[in-house]
């Protein structure tokens, strides 16, 4: 297979990824992925199956522009997180956008900006709605509320997929129901 | 501490290995559930200077042996302690990961339940817990892993966000920190070409499709796991009961897919177990991808009643027994690749033969 981008080499990267909702699969040479940045160098991506998927990613969100077009292509960096660093560990943003890993979970806050760009391509959402440390005893109401989701979840899935329209309509209410139950149970 | 880091039996085939013969337990393995945590305040591990690494480990190390259940004994210690032989028996056993195993001084693992649980100690996230158990069990190694989680809050303060949830070295984690996986045996797929069909299909699920050892492992063996990607946004439930519809989809593909090959494809059936079985025979030298893509085809003969004296569970240690670290362990020493070859060839002839006869 030839690279997409230069139609030359051989294409001996291939990366897939998520940019904005859609999924696609990048097939480039090495030297056209050295220079979207994907690779230090040509010589790198010998090693491309220990490439790690969170740098790509991190790579991919500031190479590429969205593909679905929806929001306008590669917005300037905002001034005051370029150059950001964590008080805490001393991780500044060029380290994160490099090695892909935060320092300290306060780096969770420091980097917010950039993680708000990044999470929603690695995740089906953008919140937690799972286990609480020591929620054991508090969550019981949320945890039934939970496990009916998932149960009504995939229902819906079946119902889906045997076609019985009527019947997923119903769940999907239910699910939505359940949902704000969950929510309003969550909030503080 | 002086307790010995592994235990004499460490040979044994992995529990999760002797799973059921029937069932969807033929062709889905082994389960396991992970859950990544993180102290409080604390640098990650890959920030945090090597004597601050030390000094959480032995805190770590601690409230982990506390919260194991302590029979049978847990074994495991700083990473450190192990030459390259025990490190790879380690991975083999999926005990810990290939990032793991180039660890120093300051990472670990510490084993319990008789390896249904697992906890790597300042791996890229301070803990990961892993529970694993033989065949499609997502509920029970959920359960597993969520009690000793829940054991371990009552004495570390855990990184938790009220809107990102558990806070994790990598943003692919975040969340519930939770990564479920199933290890399928999916030879009459593989035959049937639709390898690069699952991973499409598993891609579009939200699923990761790896190698039988987790992240960078090649596929040997028609063996492959499926993983959740995300961590974020459901709730444990959810995503277990995604990853479950995922595994249920593929045993009955497979399923489907043996019952064609018997029905339609008998010769290149009985071809490609005649094959293998000649090599694994034959063979005087092998490498382990070899190995196990002929003993895959055996297991998938075997189950499907092709011989006569040669049963799944004769076949499927074998899968763990021509592992690198396994054959040196045996051999009682440290041997280059042509010397493992040779010694892994010799060991399935041996067992075939003696197989064939008994």
């Amino acid at each position: 297979m030839l690279c997409e981008k230069c139609q030359t080499q051989d294409a001996t990267v291939h990366i897939q990824a998520i940019v904005g909702k859609k999924r696609r699969t990048l097939h480039l040479c090495a030297a056209c992925a050295a220079g979207q940045g994907l690779t230090p160098d040509p010589a790198a991506s010998l090693a491309v199956a220990g490439l790690d998927l969170p740098k790509l990613l991190a790579q991919l969100a500031k190479a590429l522009p969205p593909v679905a077009a929806a929001e306008p292509a590669a917005e300037p960096e905002a001034p005051a997180a370029a150059g950001a660093t964590c008080p805490e560990c001393g991780l500044a943003e060029a380290d994160l956008r490099k090695a892909g890993r935060l320092g300290c979970p306060n780096c969770y806050r420091v980097f917010a900006n950039i993680l708000s760009d990044l999470l929603p391509a690695m995740h089906r959402g953008v919140a937690h709605l799972g286990k609480r440390p020591g929620a054991a005893a508090a969550g019981g109401k949320l945890l039934a509320l939970r496990l009916e989701l998932a149960g009504l979840e995939r229902e819906l899935a079946d119902a889906v997929a045997t076609e019985q329209y009527e019947a997923a309509a119903s769940l999907r209410d239910r699910i939505a129901e359940v949902r704000q139950t969950a929510a309003a149970e969550m909030a503080p | 501490m002086t307790r010995p880091f592994l235990p004499a039996w460490i040979g044994r085939t992995p529990p999760w290995l002797a799973g059921p013969r029937s069932g969807p337990g033929r062709i889905a393995l082994a389960t396991r559930v992970r859950l990544a945590r993180n102290l409080d305040a604390e640098p990650f591990p890959g920030r945090a200077t090597a004597a601050h690494r030390r000094q959480l480990q032995e805190w770590l190390d601690e409230a982990v042996l506390a919260c194991l259940p302590a029979c049978p004994r847990p074994f495991g210690g700083d990473i450190s302690q192990c030459g390259a032989v025990e490190r790879a028996i380690l991975q083999e056993r999926n005990l810990i990961s290939r990032e793991l195993a180039r660890h120093g001084r300051g990472s670990g693992v510490l084993v319990g339940a008789a390896e249904r649980l697992a906890v790597m100690v300042n791996e890229e996230d301070h803990l990961r817990l892993q529970a694993l158990l033989p065949g499609l069990a997502l509920p029970a190694a959920a359960r597993l892993a969520d009690e000793l989680d829940s054991a371990l809050a009552r004495r570390l303060p855990f990184a938790f966000d009220e809107r990102l949830g558990y806070l994790t070295a990598c943003p692919s984690n975040v969340g519930t920190g939770l990564r479920a996986s199933v290890m399928l045996h999916l030879p009459a797929l593989r035959l049937a070409g639709q390898f690069p069909a699952i991973a499409r299909a598993a891609a579009a699920m939200q699923m990761a499709v790896r190698g039988p050892h987790g992240e960078g492992s090649e596929p040997a063996g028609s063996l492959l796991q499926i993983s959740n990607q995300s961590t974020l946004g459901e709730s444990e439930e959810a995503i277990l009961a995604r990853l479950q519809a995922a595994a249920e989809r593929l045993v009955a593909s497979e399923e489907a897919a043996r019952e064609r090959l018997l029905r339609e494809g008998q010769v290149r059936l009985l071809d490609q177990v005649g094959r293998a079985w000649g090599i694994l025979r034959q063979a005087r030298l092998i490498e382990t991808p070899e190995a196990m893509d002929n003993l895959s085809l055996l297991l998938l003969g075997s189950e499907l009643g092709l011989f006569t004296r040669l049963g799944p569970d004769t076949v499927r240690p074998l899968f763990f027994a021509v592992q690198p670290g396994q054959i040196q362990f045996r051999a009682g020493a440290t041997l280059d690749a042509a010397a493992r070859n040779r010694r892994r060839a010799d060991l399935l002839r041996e067992r075939l033969a003696a197989a064939a006869a008994g």
